[in-house]
This record gives C-alpha cells, structure tokens and sequence, in this order.
C-alpha cells in the first residue's frame, strides 16, 4: 500500500518536475532552437520524397555541375545528380549512423554500468577492467583495424561506433549508481522483494537519466562528425551511399572548392548546423537537467 | 600516496599485454596483404618471388610464432623494421614523433590561452553577452568537422591571400624553428579551434564553481580589488583542476590528429599509422599502438596522480 | 534568437566569401607572386627548377626504387640506363652504352659501354654494374614485368632464378663489353635496355635480392645520371643538382627541389611548382584557371578496363557473367562515350580493344559496342540472365573522377534491371583482385610499355590473371608470337588476330585510355618541348632546359 502511494507521489513529483525543465527549457532559447532545428532536419530527411522530386541517385550528364537555379536549389553535381535531393537523402544515412551509435552505445553503456554498480564487487572490476582497456586503446587504430577487418557499409560502421563509443556512458551509470545504491529507498526495494532488474530499470534508473540523455546527445554529435572523419580517410560508408560526409568529401578537391561552390557548401552547412544544434541542444540540457541549478 | 602510485603503476603493464595480443591478431585478421600491397596492379608484376619474399620475412609462420618473434624482440629492445619501406620503426619514430609532438604542443598551448581566457571572460559576467559569444564560439569550434575547416581556412590564408604555405613541415630554406613557424599556423590553429570547447567549460564552470565559495566572499567583504579577488584568489584555485584536463590531453601528444596530418600534409605519427594500417604494416602499426597506449596510460595515471593530490578522499577508496 | 542569427550569418558569409571568389585568383596572383621569389631565392646562375610528386600522403623518407616504376623526373635525371630513347621509346640512342650489335637470329647481342664512366660516389661505373643489376633484377621482388620478362629469355635464366647456378649463363662481362645471350628472341629486348635503371653493385651487393627495394641505399642514392641528390629532408623534401661525374653536355639549370603535394594546382598557383605531370580529371579542369601554366596533352598506353571474374584454376564457372551476350550486354549498357566526355573532358578516349582506334595496328571490324540499352536488355534476354542475381562491382581507385565514374556505371546497370552492388576494395587491389575474387566486374588500369602486357594477361604463364581467366590459354600462342616479334609488318598481323580473338571472346571490358597532360609554368620555364610517357625513360633534352 505504501508503495503504491509513494509511488504516485514520486510521479506527481516528476510531473511538475518536468513541467519545471519544460519551462526551463522554453527559456534556454539556443536549446530550444537547437531541437527544432534537430527535428527539422530529420523530418526533412526522412520526408524527402515529399520535399524533392528528384532521385538523389539520378544522373543527367547532359546537365552537370549547373549552379543553383529555380530547378535545382542547390544545383547539381559531377554527374548531373540534384544536390538538394543528396542533401536530404544523404541526411538520412547520416542522422542514422549518429543516432543509432551513440543509442547503441547508450545501451551497453547503461546495461554494464548498471550491472557494474549495482552488483559491485568482481563483477565491477571485471567490467571496468573491461572498459579501461578499450580506453586505453587508441581509438583511431581501433576503428581503422575493424573496419578494414569487417568492411564498408553502413551498418558495419554503426558496430564500431557502438564498440568504441560505450565507455563514457559505462563510467557515468556505474558511478551514480555506486552512490546511489547506498540511498535508502534502494536498501527498501530491496527488503520488499522487489526484483533486481525492477530495482535497476524502474528505481535507480530514472535518477540517472539527466547525465546518460545528455552524453547521449554528445555522443550523435560526435559520431556524425566522425563519420564525416572517416569519409574524408576512405573509410567511412561506401562512397556510392550518399551521406553528408561522403557528399562533403566528394567536393574536397580544389577545384570544386573554388569553382563549385554549391557542391560542398549544402552539405557542409547541413553537417555543421545539425552539429551545431546538437550540441546546443546538449548544452542547453546540461543546464536544464542539472539539479544544481 | 607513494603506495597508490606505485599501485596504479603496475596495473598498466598487463593492460598493455592484453592491448598488444587483440591489435596483433587483429591485423593478421585482415585481408590486406602487406607484399603485394606494395606493387599496384596498374604495373605487371612478375608475381613468383613475392612469395619468396613472403616467406623470408616470415609471414607464412603461424600467428602466434609471428607474435612471439614480435614480442621477444619488443623485450629487447628492438623495434623491427617496417615491411613496407624497410625503415627500422626506431628511425621512423624519430622522424615523425617530433613532427606530430610540434604539432600538437602548439594547439595545446594555443588552445590553453585562449580556452582559459575565453572561460575566465565567461566566467566574469556569467549569462552576458560575452559568455553567450565565447560559449557560443567554442560550440562552433566542435561543430565544424576539422578537415572542412582546415580546406576552408587552406583556401584563404594560403591561396587566395598567399600569406602562409599551403602545407608541409619543412621547407627548403628553413632552417630554424622560426623559418619553418609559418608552416605551423594554419595546421595547429585549426587543431586548436576543435579542443577549445572543453577547456572553456571546464574553466568556466571551476570558476563559477570557486567564486561561490566561502572565502571569496570573505575576500571582497575584506575590500579587495574585485579583479585581484578574481585572478589571485578564484583562479589560483580553479588552476588545479584545469591541469587535470591538460593531463587528459597529452596522449595528444603523440596521437595528434591523424586527419588534420592529413590535411596539411604534416609528416607526423598519424601519416604514418594511416599509412601503415590502410597497407597491413604489422610491425609499424604495432609499435605505434603501444606507443599511443602507453601515452593513454600516463596521461590517466597522471589524471589519477593529480586528482588524488588535489583531493585526498580520493587516495583513501 | 538574434544572436544565433549573428553567428550563422558570420559563418555563412565567410564561407560564401571563399566560395565565390575564384575570379580573384588572377589578381590575387599577382600580389603573392613576391613573396613566392623570397621562399625560393632566384635565380643564381641558372636558377632553381621546382618539382612535385603528387601524393596525398606526403612526402616520402627516401628516393623509390626504379625496378618497379622507371619514375618520375628526379629519377631519371639521377639513373641512366644503357640506352636512351627517343620520347617514342623505341629509338634508342647511347647512353651508358656507347654501342650495340644484335646478330640475325636475334639470339646474341652484343654492347659496348662507353670509356671512363663514374658513380656519383666517384667510383667506377663498369660492365660489371650492367650484369650484376640484370642478374639481381630477375631474383627481386618489386620489379616490373617488362624486365622479368625480357631477361627470363636469357640463357640459363630459369637456374638462376631457382638458385640452381650461382651465375647467369648467358650474359658475360669481358673489359667494356658485355655478350647476352638468348634461348629464343625477345622482339623488345633493346627497348626494354633502355629502359632498364643500372644500379651501382658496390655499395648494394650485399643486400638481399628479394628486398633490394627496401635497402637503406634508397635514403641516399647514389645514381649515375646528370643530377645527384644533394639532401633529403625526410617528409619534406629533396634537392638535386648537377653531378660533376656527367660526362655528358652539362645542364643550365643549377639546382632542382622536389616537394609533395595533394593536389598540384594550389602548388602551381603559388608557385611551388613549375613543371607536372598529371592524368587526374580533377587537376586538369581546375588547371585551367591558372594562366601563366600552359598543357601539353600526350597519348600513352594507359588502360581503364572492366576485368571481368571468370573462371578460377580449378575451373569453377562464374555462371552470371559466362554467357558472352552478358558481358556484350554490359557493353551496350554502359554509355562510354557520354561518360568518358564528361568525366574526362580531353583525358580519356573510348577503347575496344587493346589497340586504341587511332593507332596503325588498331582492328578496324572491331565492334564500337555504341551505347544501346534495348539491344542490351534484349541480350540480357537471349542469355537467360538472371535479374534476381546482383552483380558485384568493385573498383580501387579512390579518387572523386573513378568514384563517379563507378557510380554512374552502377546507374547504368540499375536501368538495365540488373541489381548491382558497388563497393571500394578494402584490401589492397591485388589480393582482392586475385586471391579473394568476390567480384564479378572490377575497374582495373594498366600502364603498359607496349601491348605485350595488355595481351599477356590472357596468357596461360600469367599466375595473376589465371585466377579470373582460367587456364585455357586460347591467346598463348599469339602472345608468344607478339613477343618474339620485332619488325613492324608481322607485328600488325599478329596484333589483328589477337585483337580478333580478344572480340570473340570478351573476357576484359575495354573501357578507355587515359592521355596524361604536361604542365609547364612557360613564364618560367624553358624547356625543349619534348614529352613523353611520364613512367618511363626517354631524352626529354634536359641539358636545354633553363629558368627565364
């Protein structure tokens, strides 16, 4: 009975809780801003079909590198391919490849630390054992050594972003989770009965939340531009799957650069802006969700 | 304290096994053949003494012969040599270490000066104008992808202006660190522009962080100049845990920035590992793993070290 | 709100600045013009040639090797071979050889090298470098196959390379003469002379045949020709000026600097360069802004082709691809003449055999394969193929042109129904090509000295291409015939009945061959206005060339 109502009560709490950051949020303009722009973005790309009627993979060599005019927006390509359209499209793949590494990431991040602060003991040495090593190792070998060993393509680079990406979010959940497993509504879960893992995701979780969504958002922002990293190497997704990195890196040369301006200015501001607004939005949510203010 | 030290110290040795086995097996996972990597197929080659060559080098043995030659002559002291231009990786080091090191020192302190003052700005009149703009700029900073910047500011200051090289280390001429400054500028600026973010919220945030503290406000109730409060009594105390993070970057030091080496055509440590990963050059990419490891290693120990120096409930856990 | 917009309006007007702005260049030109003299002091008696080798990597540790590639211009300014030929290649003039006598049969030569010769390093250059470097070249690992080819035909070679002698029979050093002879004729052996690099036997003796490309040697290479390395900055660059041991006209020009850069035409316009070589689409359109460099386009025997998977050594089929109307299919499929247009304005033109249509020997019957999609779709019909398949369509070049290029190709293939799958080799070209083979189409260059090597890729004795071809060796007694062959007449015939065979059979796609272009910043530099195939070794009269 007590638990019920306690827990109506932790609800109400949270309620009004949000309704505070909501309102805090309204007020952070950038983060605010940095979402929509977010949003935007991927209606966009996901949208895409509606928005152009091009075919992102169409080629027209009667009509090449034609600046910006009513018919292309953003002019079109070496091959006489709508830049528009590979703007929109290759957001898409590129959205992906951020949100789901760094959700991946998340998860085992959150699973792990979870395991490891709340079990403690051999458990959390082994595991943190386990991520020190991954530290330790270069990163950049790390990628480069998988993905010549497991191949181009977007998913196979999704696994070594979530292979390389999971240890901050490890290090953050373990240790909130080792203060928090002393409070005393744990140690009362525990003498209700209540199992481990309800104790873990419904109880100790959710206090965890504000740093796990915000590392989160630094995650996306950091694998979309590793993405466009490992595009400009030649290594990133296939060249021929249109992603903002590979577009951008497509228009690298000198001569595109002074010449083409269309060809990576789209891409470059898209890849930027969505950066940008993540990071924004991070910022803005740090403040937010940060108890301390 | 000697105790913890000595402690963390000797965690790293078995660290650095495990690291070198997975990198070693690894490699030899991959399809790339370091001998016949070496002759493109735009050229007939006569392809039957690769395989003799193959053989001498050793590449036949199975795994973990290979691995324990490797190992053995680690312990030795001897490097190997790469497969690919036969230089001894001892040499390579020296030439590309120094280049990367140069590289990397002088984002560090370009991006210290200007990261700190940036956040000592914010941290004056936090939520004013010049917060948002130095905030708002470090943000930008890590929004930008760095080889995108680097192009654009390329474009700029070495073609359109003609002010700095294009790209490169050393020219002919130069002869001192002086004449060859100006090769610098572009690749450690555009290094600089991405680490910023981080040292000004760091900055920012311990400044805040002190300033609200006890003793500050006994300071200005005391009538000192508010700009003496601020510099000798706030960040004196916020200095300890900024080196904190300067520690986290010495890997840096060594790992630079593969893709702005690449950019500017640096002829650093990264040129090298890319090179030698994208053709299979195990001993290479091995000595420069464990040197990247290692540098990781010290970088957290010293992270530790400090920490603990600074907070003494640490050292007791 | 406003101050997002400040800063998004900042970065987006820098970026709008640079990006429309090339018109600027011309006149910006003018004012770093100055301060390029500072970087490079000017001229001193003869003043300073600036060169470049095109890598994105950078600059390199050392001088590479010339087995493998003759190489670029510091190379043969520094290596002499025994011949020098005339920029057709086939002309030959002395160079370390003073003369030469073939016999009849066209089994012995014998040459005569020229008095008094000196290695860099001041010792004596003798007949002995001559026999050691060819008896070393056919034990080494990086070497091109023109050599491997030419020398295997020398007496007792087969002992030698197995280690069974520990000499090679058929070649002999007596004073300044050296005798070679041969188990049956070798139609280019004097051409191939010429182009061979004589490396000096006493400073690279002891090194181990199979790794003579990586030696130390290479850090500081001691060569015989017109120049000699003055110092090598590793990663940065090298310098080159006249050797006093040339015995020959001694060059204008005083000093040469050779650097590395990603692409040339920065390089070019802020005066880095005066003199490049390149076949890259991307640098010669923009090459076209800068005006004080002027083009010098030449034909070169280098082929882009489809290789296509068929058959391994064991005699496994590829099933999708072993119906010729197929592979037929793909090349009415596929608008060649479209994209080499667009992708490679002025660089590339169609091919559809192994002779370009321009040249003598060319197969006139040879079909022109004109892009015909319906008469593609209907041979795709007539062979059953199976549209449920995907075709794998790999390639290894990474620059942005073959991106393209393999990507519209795909395109092309998607409109024909077919499925396709595009990707870029992960592992390096030649194990993904030969050993790995999970490909059905695969983009491949060739740089050939002559045709023998376009054709020697069918043959049987090719332990590369019997991987994708199989082991019938139809094209082997033709091959063999090409090779033995020197006079101009025969050679037409025996190349029209290859060519034939090449038509009915179809196994390599003929794609295009690439031109490479010349640049030279005329401002600057005078040069004889020979140029010839950048990859081997030829008289482009350096000694006349001078700085203005």
């Amino acid at each position: 009975m007590t638990m019920t109502t306690s827990a109506i009560e932790v609800k109400a709490k949270k309620t009004s809780l949000l309704k505070i950051r909501m309102k805090k949020m309204r007020s952070n303009k950038l983060a605010t801003i940095g979402l929509l722009v977010c949003i935007g973005m991927t209606l966009l790309s996901v949208f895409a079909p509606f928005i152009t009627s091009y075919d992102p993979a169409q080629m027209n060599l009667s009509n090449i590198t034609q600046a910006p005019s009513a018919e292309h927006i953003f002019g079109t390509d070496k091959l006489g391919r709508d830049v528009f359209a590979q703007v929109l499209y290759g957001g898409r793949v590129s959205i992906y490849v951020g949100v789901l590494s760094a959700l991946g990431g998340t998860i085992i991040g959150v699973l792990a630390g979870a395991i490891a602060g709340y079990f403690g003991g051999k458990i959390d040495s082994i595991l943190l054992r386990f991520s020190e090593i991954f530290m330790t190792f270069p990163q950049l070998i790390l990628v480069l050594v998988l993905v010549s060993l497991l191949g181009q393509g977007v998913n196979n680079l999704i696994i070594v972003f979530v292979i390389t990406g999971w240890m901050t979010t490890f290090r953050l959940v373990r240790n909130e989770f080792l203060t928090v497993r002393e409070e005393t509504y744990v140690s009362v879960c525990r003498s209700f009965g209540i199992p481990t893992s309800s104790i873990i995701f419904k109880h100790m979780l959710p206090n965890t939340m504000s740093p796990i969504i915000v590392a989160f958002t630094v995650n996306v922002a950091g694998f979309i531009l590793a993405e466009a990293g490992l595009s400009f190497l030649g290594l990133g997704v296939p060249v021929t799957t249109p992603t903002w990195g590979n577009i951008m890196n497509a228009a690298q040369s000198i001569d595109v650069v002074t010449n083409y301006w269309w060809l990576w200015l789209a891409p470059g501001i898209a890849i930027s802006l969505f950066v940008l607004a993540i990071n924004f939005l991070g910022d803005g949510l740090r403040d937010i969700l940060d108890p301390k203010q | 304290m000697l105790k913890y030290i000595i402690r963390k110290s000797l965690v790293t040795i078995p660290m650095l096994f495990v690291i070198s086995i997975i990198v070693f097996f690894a490699i030899q996972l991959s399809p790339i053949d370091p001998i016949s990597y070496s002759a493109s197929p735009d050229v007939a080659v006569d392809s039957e003494n690769l395989e003799a060559l193959r053989e001498h080098l050793g590449l036949n043995d199975p795994l973990y012969i290979q691995y324990y030659h490797w190992i053995i002559a680690v312990f030795k002291g001897d490097f190997g040599y790469s497969i690919i231009t036969g230089q001894p990786i001892a040499k390579i080091l020296a030439l590309k270490l120094p280049a990367t090191i140069e590289l990397s020192l002088l984002a560090l302190v370009i991006s210290t000066i200007i990261g700190v003052a940036m956040g000592l700005v914010s941290a004056i009149k936090p939520n004013s104008m010049s917060d948002y703009f130095s905030r708002n700029v470090a943000v930008l900073g890590i929004s930008i992808p760095e080889f995108f910047f680097g192009i654009i500011i390329i474009q700029i200051f070495a073609i359109q202006l003609g002010w700095l090289p294009i790209s490169g280390r050393i020219g002919v001429n130069d002869v001192t660190f002086w004449d060859r400054l100006p090769n610098l500028i572009l690749p450690s600026f555009t290094l600089a522009i991405g680490m910023l973010a981080v040292l000004l919220r760091y900055t920012r945030n311990s400044m805040l962080d002190v300033l609200s503290k006890d003793y500050i406000k006994t300071a200005r109730s005391k009538g000192i100049p508010e700009w003496k409060v601020f510099i000798f009594h706030a960040f004196r105390n916020s200095l300890g845990s900024i080196l904190v993070i300067l520690a986290f970057r010495l890997p840096m030091l060594i790992g630079g920035s593969v893709i702005i080496e690449m950019v500017f055509m640096w002829p650093g440590i990264g040129n090298a590992i890319i090179s030698a990963v994208s053709s299979s050059d195990y001993p290479v990419i091995m000595i420069t793993t464990m040197m990247l490891a290692s540098a990781i290693l010290v970088a957290s120990f010293l992270v530790d070290v400090l920490s603990a120096f600074l907070d003494p409930r640490i050292r007791l856990e | 709100m406003k101050k997002v917009g400040f800063y998004l309006f900042v970065v987006l007007s820098v970026l709008f600045i640079i990006g429309c702005s090339p018109e600027k260049d011309s006149t910006n030109e003018d004012s770093t013009k100055p301060s390029n003299d500072s970087v490079v002091p000017a001229a001193e008696n003869g003043g300073t040639l600036n060169l470049v080798t095109i890598d994105p990597n950078g600059f390199g540790e050392r001088i590479e090797p010339l087995w493998l590639n003759r190489g670029g211009m510091h190379q043969r300014l520094m290596f002499r071979s025994l011949f020098l030929p005339d920029v057709d290649l086939q002309n030959l003039n002395p160079d370390l050889a003073a003369s030469y006598e073939g016999s009849d049969d066209g089994l012995t030569y014998t040459i005569t090298m020229k008095d008094g010769l000196k290695w860099h390093d001041g010792e004596d250059l003798t007949a002995e470098d001559v026999v050691w470097s060819i008896e070393t070249v056919l034990k080494a690992t990086q070497v091109n196959a023109i050599y491997t080819n030419a020398f295997s035909s020398i007496e007792g070679a087969a002992d030698w390379i197995a280690g069974q002698s520990d000499k090679l029979a058929g070649i002999t050093a007596e004073g300044n003469t050296i005798t070679v002879k041969l188990d049956n004729p070798v139609g280019n052996f004097l051409p191939v002379l010429g182009q061979f690099a004589i490396y000096p036997k006493h400073l690279l003796k002891d090194e181990n045949p199979l790794e003579i490309h990586n030696a130390a040697f290479w850090e500081n290479p001691v060569g015989n020709g017109m120049y000699k390395l003055e110092k090598l900055e590793p990663g940065n660059f090298a310098t080159f000026v006249p050797a006093e041991s040339y015995e020959g006209t001694k060059p204008k020009i005083q000093k040469i600097v050779l650097t590395a850069v990603a692409e040339p035409t920065s390089a070019a316009k802020t005066g880095q360069v005066d003199f490049f070589n390149t076949n890259v689409a991307e640098f010669i359109d923009s090459m076209k802004a800068v005006d004080n460099f002027v083009a010098h386009p030449i034909d070169i025997l280098f082929y882009r082709y489809f290789l296509v998977n068929m058959e391994d050594t064991e005699g496994n089929v590829n099933e999708k691809m072993a119906d010729k109307r197929v592979r037929e299919a793909l090349m009415y499929g596929i608008d060649r003449k479209s994209l080499t247009e667009q992708l490679y304005p002025g660089l590339a033109a169609v091919l559809n055999t192994g002779v370009p249509p321009t040249f003598d020997e060319s197969y006139t019957d040879a079909p022109e394969y004109e892009y015909n999609p319906e008469k593609a779709k209907e041979l795709l019909k007539e062979a059953n193929f199976d549209f449920n398949e995907t075709i794998k369509l790999r390639f290894y070049y990474g620059d942005q042109t073959s991106i393209n290029f393999m990507t519209a190709v795909a395109q092309y293939l998607t409109e024909l129904g077919m499925k396709v799958d595009v990707l870029q080799f992960q592992a390096d070209p030649t194990t993904e090509l030969y050993k790995v083979r999970d490909y059905d189409i695969a983009l491949k260059g060739l740089s050939s000295f002559g045709y023998e090597e376009w054709y020697g890729e069918y043959e049987s004795t090719n332990s590369n291409m019997i991987n994708i071809f199989g082991l019938d060796g139809i094209f082997d007694d033709g091959v063999a015939k090409l090779k033995e062959t020197v006079d101009a007449v025969e050679r037409k015939e025996i190349l029209q009945e290859l060519q034939k065979q090449e038509v009915e059979n179809l196994y390599k796609l003929p794609l295009y061959t690439v031109n490479s272009y010349y640049y030279v910043n005329e401002e600057k530099l005078k040069t004889a206005g020979i140029y010839g195939n950048p990859w081997y070794n030829y008289d482009m009269k350096f000694e006349e060339w001078e700085i203005k």
